[in-house]
């Protein structure tokens, strides 16, 4: 009786040590083998109290299989949480039609795999294009001559301007004004590739302008901008829907509120004994030099390359605004500008090539189609 | 649905923060505009009229004088549109001919007058020359043909142009006043002296709509009193004065040492109006203090007003004013333009003072006291007008740059002397 006990202890005590001896992964393949074999009964069992020590990628395995079990099962109201919680587990989870039996894909068409929303973030550098509205200075405007980043209003450059004009030789130096943006945005997908989004940008931009009174009175003046931006855009991607596409090329389209935080001015003149101005405020004094409220449209074009269910992207953006940057009304009104650099702000709108590197961060929250 | 409707209110709140610039002014409405090189300093300012698409618009005249070399200088005559874009301009050297000092002949133009028909009449003084004492000349407003008229024994100060088409100068001669009618050929029609008791000088020169003339000057140790003063006088057409009441002393009798110095007279709807300054005043820290008197027709004083306009410094008292033109503005006021000594933290401004024509300056005027220029350069509002369209005030000065180079500025401020529409 004392070895029947002890054989009986033994041989119990032996096939649970063994059963508990096989890893999570192998418990994993034994139990997609007991569902290829038809075995339902006991396969949630055996994979539910092992979860957290599955991989990524067998949590995946492990959690389709929970919802092809219970699809199976007829227990429908645990294999739609099962499917859930595979596709919070793998957002955008892709089903493969040569393996994967037509009930789960019944069930898989009801639930929501596309993200929410995304959320961008960009971040790169501009150059500013800014475009001569009306010419007004304390030049003759007939004789003298006006450069903005080197172009007259006309947009001629030295070279050009000097071969049309007998005004004497004008030199400009400008040409390229970098700045710097940064952007968050959120897109929701509305349709057939086409994004709606909506968010917040700090754009730091300069651009240079030189006032030639004759050839020998010279006046430059830089004047840099930092504005708040809340642009809004729609946005169509080539071959949205399909997931297989690891780069998407884009164009979007977007308006965009701009508010300005600050705008100074560097400054000099070689007019007499000469000027130099740095870091003057001209949007803080009374009589503003700038507008504060601005708003400019822009386009764009750019490609996402697809990371798992986000995106990496480039982005090339033009922003151009249609109303004027400067104040006309006070235009003459900053007696440092017109009295001791003599120089007034022609009426200009500003126009921004941007190129930025972004990360696009998709948010999934799938649930039950009604 | 949710996110296009977001997405339309975005629009709306874009479109509606926008600050559109639909009220920019037009370049033609108030500007700053600097002319020339070197050394030059604003004298006058005229209107012309011209056709632009059938239009007829105002451009301006401003008369300076340009110095090249520091030691000569000559008339420059610039020619703007209506913008204030320079169309053309001259220099012109005045003793040229007078080859015996022509490199070191001092050219000073004193007034330039339109007479109608596109011509000007531009009259100076011409100093350092063997042979001449002042000039006139004709000129149109190409600026290219001009005549000039030298005048071998009068320190030529104004002149107008008569209905019978000859012309009227006024000069300083000998310490005494010169009025003399010419012809275009140079003939001498008449001449009249007025000659009080010491140092004579004419300043302005006008005729009355009865065909009698007005004369304003200064003269030293008038009616036995010490320092310059004032005088106006009305003659009759042939330059003779018939009342000794016609001729009064007009400001400080009770500081007789003050020297009161005109500096400009305009024809206003009342008579006439003269602005000066008065120097040295204890008052003021011996420092030029602005006047304007008001006179009539026959030279009688309607209303004299010394300008005390408190003083931005920790010490009080009065601004220093030095009024160099005056003009009656859209409202009937009196604006006058000149130059702020020593304006606290700058050198000389360029002022723009609005005055009551009979009640002078008011505390509630103080606000419309203005000051331009540069921080470092002695810079004066030499000639002011009204424009004869819009009521703005169009202002002809002298901006210091330094290093020599002083440059002619012309200003069109609005109505209220501000430089915004």
């Amino acid at each position: 009786m004392k070895r029947i006990f002890l054989f009986s202890f033994f041989a119990i005590f032996g096939a649970t040590w063994v059963y508990a001896q096989l890893t999570a992964t192998q418990q994993l393949n034994k139990a997609e083998d007991d569902y290829e074999a038809g075995i339902l009964i006991g396969i949630p069992d055996q994979i539910n109290g092992r979860m957290e020590e599955f991989s990524k990628a067998e949590k995946v395995r492990a959690k389709k299989l929970l919802t092809l079990v219970y699809i199976f099962s007829d227990e429908e109201k645990k294999a739609e949480e099962a499917l859930v919680d595979l596709l919070r587990e793998e957002p955008e989870y892709q089903l493969d039609p040569k393996v994967d039996p037509a009930e789960l894909f019944f069930l898989y068409s009801q639930f929501r795999t596309a993200p929410i929303f995304k959320v961008s973030f960009r971040a790169g550098a501009n150059m500013s294009n800014p475009t001569i509205l009306g010419e007004y200075g304390t030049y003759d405007l007939d004789e003298g001559a006006l450069f903005v980043n080197g172009k007259t209003k006309s947009g001629l450059d030295s070279k050009e301007y000097n071969g049309l004009f007998e005004s004497g030789s004008m030199s400009p130096t400008g040409g390229i004004q970098a700045g710097w943006w940064t952007e968050v945005m959120a897109e929701k997908h509305v349709g057939k590739g086409v994004e709606l989004g909506g968010g917040l940008q700090v754009r730091n931009s300069k651009y240079f302008a030189e006032q030639f009174s004759t050839s020998s009175q010279k006046v430059e003046w830089t004047n840099k901008q930092l504005m708040f931006r809340v642009p809004i855009q729609v946005k169509y991607t080539y071959n949205y829907m399909n997931r297989n596409k690891s780069i998407l090329p884009y164009a979007l389209l977007g308006l965009s509120y701009d508010y300005l935080m600050s705008a100074t001015v560097d400054a000099s003149s070689d007019i007499g004994i000469g000027a130099t101005v740095t870091g003057m405020d001209i949007k803080g004094i009374d009589d503003r030099q700038v507008n504060v409220h601005n708003m400019s449209y822009y386009v764009g074009l750019g490609a996402k390359y697809r990371v798992k269910t986000h995106f990496l992207n480039v982005e090339l953006r033009y922003d151009m605004s249609p109303f004027n940057y400067i104040n006309g009304d006070n235009r003459n009104n900053n007696q440092t500008s017109t009295f001791e650099l003599g120089y007034v702000e022609p009426d200009l709108r500003m126009n921004v090539l941007s190129l930025s590197l972004g990360f696009t961060y998709s948010v999934h929250n799938p649930v039950k189609l009604k | 649905m949710k996110s296009y409707k977001l997405f339309v209110l975005g629009l709306f709140f874009i479109w509606s923060c926008a600050e559109e610039d639909v009220n920019s002014p037009s370049q033609s409405d108030v500007f700053i505009k600097y002319y020339g090189a070197n050394a030059n300093q604003a004298v006058d300012l005229a209107t012309y009229t011209y056709l632009e698409n059938d239009v007829e618009e105002t451009g301006y005249m401003i008369l300076a004088q340009n110095e090249s070399d520091g030691i000569q200088s000559d008339f420059y005559l610039v020619r703007t549109d209506k913008y204030g874009n320079e169309v053309n301009s001259v220099i012109i050297d005045v003793a040229e001919a007078d080859s015996a000092s022509a490199t070191s002949t001092v050219d000073i133009p004193k007034k330039i007058k339109p007479i109608g028909n596109g011509q000007f009449l531009v009259v100076g003084v011409i100093s350092g020359s063997l042979n001449y004492l002042g000039a006139w000349i004709e000129i149109d407003t190409s600026l290219n043909s001009t005549n000039i008229h030298r005048v071998s024994d009068v320190e030529t100060i104004d002149i107008i142009k008569t209905d019978d088409n000859e012309v009227i100068i006024l000069g300083d001669q000998n310490e005494r006043i010169v009025i003399r009618k010419l012809d275009f050929d140079d003939n001498l029609i008449w001449s009249s002296e007025v000659d009080f008791t010491g140092d004579d000088e004419a300043l302005a020169l006008f005729e009355n709509p009865n065909g009698n003339l007005f004369i304003v000057g200064s003269s030293r140790a008038y009616e036995e009193t010490e320092g310059i003063n004032i005088f106006a006088l009305e003659t009759n057409s042939r330059g003779t004065a018939e009342s000794s009441d016609g001729v009064p002393k007009i400001l400080n009798e009770s500081t007789a040492s003050n020297d009161d110095i005109p500096t400009a007279v305009i024809a206003t709807p009342w008579g006439y109006s003269i602005t000066g300054y008065t120097l040295p005043n204890a008052q003021n820290g011996n420092e030029p203090q602005g006047f304007v008197v008001n006179v009539s027709r026959t030279a009688n004083i309607l209303y004299t007003h010394v300008f005390e306009f408190p003083s931005n410094s920790s010490n009080g008292g009065f601004e220093s004013t030095w009024p160099q033109a005056l003009t009656v503005d859209y409202a009937g006021f009196l604006s006058v333009v000149g130059r702020l000594p020593e304006f606290p933290g700058k050198q000389d401004e360029m002022m723009v003072m609005r005055i009551h024509p009979s009640l002078g300056l008011q505390e509630s005027d103080y606000g419309s006291c203005r000051s331009f220029g540069r921080a470092t350069g002695d810079d004066v509002a030499n000639a002011v007008i009204t424009h004869p369209l819009d009521g703005d005030l169009v202002i002809a000065g002298t901006v210091d740059f330094g290093s020599g180079t002083s440059l002619i500025s012309l200003m069109k401020l609005s109505e209220t002397g501000d430089l915004v529409d």
